[in-house]
């Protein structure tokens, strides 16, 4: 059977809480405002490719800028 | 997920007031057959999904038969599925070799499916006739396509009392499903189930299933200022999906992080971190996939 609009929901929701958690050991603090954005994006496939930039990214506004989360 | 939500509360549903539902979807009385129980399939995954086990595999008896013991298969499916003649076929085959109506020698079930199509039109029945060989196979399970029922047809029978109140979570499948007259009906007749937990299941199913019919907004939206219990049942299977989305997440970014940094995962580390379910250690293991310094480091770290 196919998957619930909720279950999908939930998984992006557990993708943002990654990001923000790497995020937060590579950078100490995350702005509100882009803990936010992060929070309100369902879209995978940009969470996916987020979650790599956290890693990659020098800084938070490094992360902001090539996310386009300004 | 190993179950599927619609899929477990299609299940919960059949079984909730079972004689009720099997006459519905049997088109039969209360008098025409026996309820002797479910069968035991936990030893039989369906095939083609070797995590799902069906465990709505009813064992009736045919009254005007005299008795003659029947399995009859209860699969629900969210959309028709193209294989599912094969899987039933197979599926059948395999209640009919594994199970027995009783311990005598040579028993056997008499076996039949029921196919119940949340959405869309499916029609999984063949027939193979081969007539100058003599050859042939049947296989005819009863399919109900729910988009096929009107809404409208289908209350009126639960006003009249020929159509089971347990029928009513399924409306929002059904045609005119979202029309707010219907759901009004639909509230009034759920009210006057006298179990609080039953009308709180009502009322969750039903949105699990508007989910499934796109309707869910115009349903919540109605049950919003319903005076009911939430069900249990729901509000456990939202948490356990919940839980288990972040699970998987978790392990997939822990490994997505150990990739990153060191290319290249050992396959048994990789499948105990798949095979680990413990959110707070898989939280633990993420923080330590970041400050590692090595994959041995974060073994060792970690006490994989």
């Amino acid at each position: 059977m196919k998957q619930s609009q909720q279950v999908l929901e939930w998984q992006a929701e557990a993708r943002a809480e990654s990001i923000l958690r790497l995020l937060e050991l590579r950078f100490h603090e995350v702005p509100p405002d882009l803990a936010e954005s992060l929070r309100t994006t369902t879209d995978f496939v940009k969470l996916t490719a987020w979650f790599d930039l956290a890693y990659s990214a020098a800084s938070i506004e490094a992360f902001r800028h090539r996310t386009g989360l300004c | 997920m190993s179950q599927n939500v619609f899929d477990q509360a299609a299940r919960y549903l059949a079984k909730l007031d079972r004689v009720p539902f099997l006459c519905w979807v049997l088109e039969l009385q209360p008098a025409d057959f026996v309820f002797r129980g479910w069968v035991d399939t936990r030893r039989l995954p369906f095939p083609g999904e070797p995590d799902r086990v069906n465990d709505t595999v009813a064992h009736l008896e045919d009254v005007a038969g005299g008795n003659v013991p029947w399995a009859v298969v209860l699969e629900f499916q969210l959309e028709p599925e193209p294989l599912m003649f094969g899987r039933m076929l197979v599926y059948e085959g395999q209640v009919w070799l594994e199970k027995k109506p009783s311990d005598l020698p040579g028993d056997r079930f008499n076996m039949g499916a029921v196919v119940i199509n949340l959405t869309g039109r499916g029609h999984c029945g063949r027939e193979m006739d081969w007539p100058r060989a003599k050859l042939k196979t049947i296989l005819e399970p009863r399919e109900i396509n729910l988009c096929d029922r009107q809404a409208q047809t289908v209350m009126d029978g639960i006003v009249a009392g020929t159509v089971p109140r347990v029928i009513l979570p399924l409306i929002p499948l059904m045609q005119g499903g979202d029309d707010a007259g219907i759901i009004q009906l639909w509230l009034a007749q759920a009210s006057l189930e006298a179990d609080n937990r039953r009308r709180g299941d009502y009322g969750g199913l039903a949105l699990v299933f508007a989910e499934a019919a796109k309707c869910a907004d115009v349903w919540k939206t109605a049950l919003k200022g319903w005076n009911v219990v939430q069900s249990q049942q729901v509000l456990e299977w939202q948490a356990e999906a919940r839980a288990e989305a972040l699970v998987d997440s978790t392990v997939a970014h822990i490994l997505r992080l150990l990739e990153i940094r060191f290319q290249q995962i050992p396959a048994d580390l990789a499948n105990v971190l798949r095979g680990t379910t413990d959110l707070a250690k898989l939280q633990t293991y993420f923080d330590l996939a970041v400050s590692a310094v090595s994959i041995d480091g974060f073994r060792q770290s970690a006490g994989l």
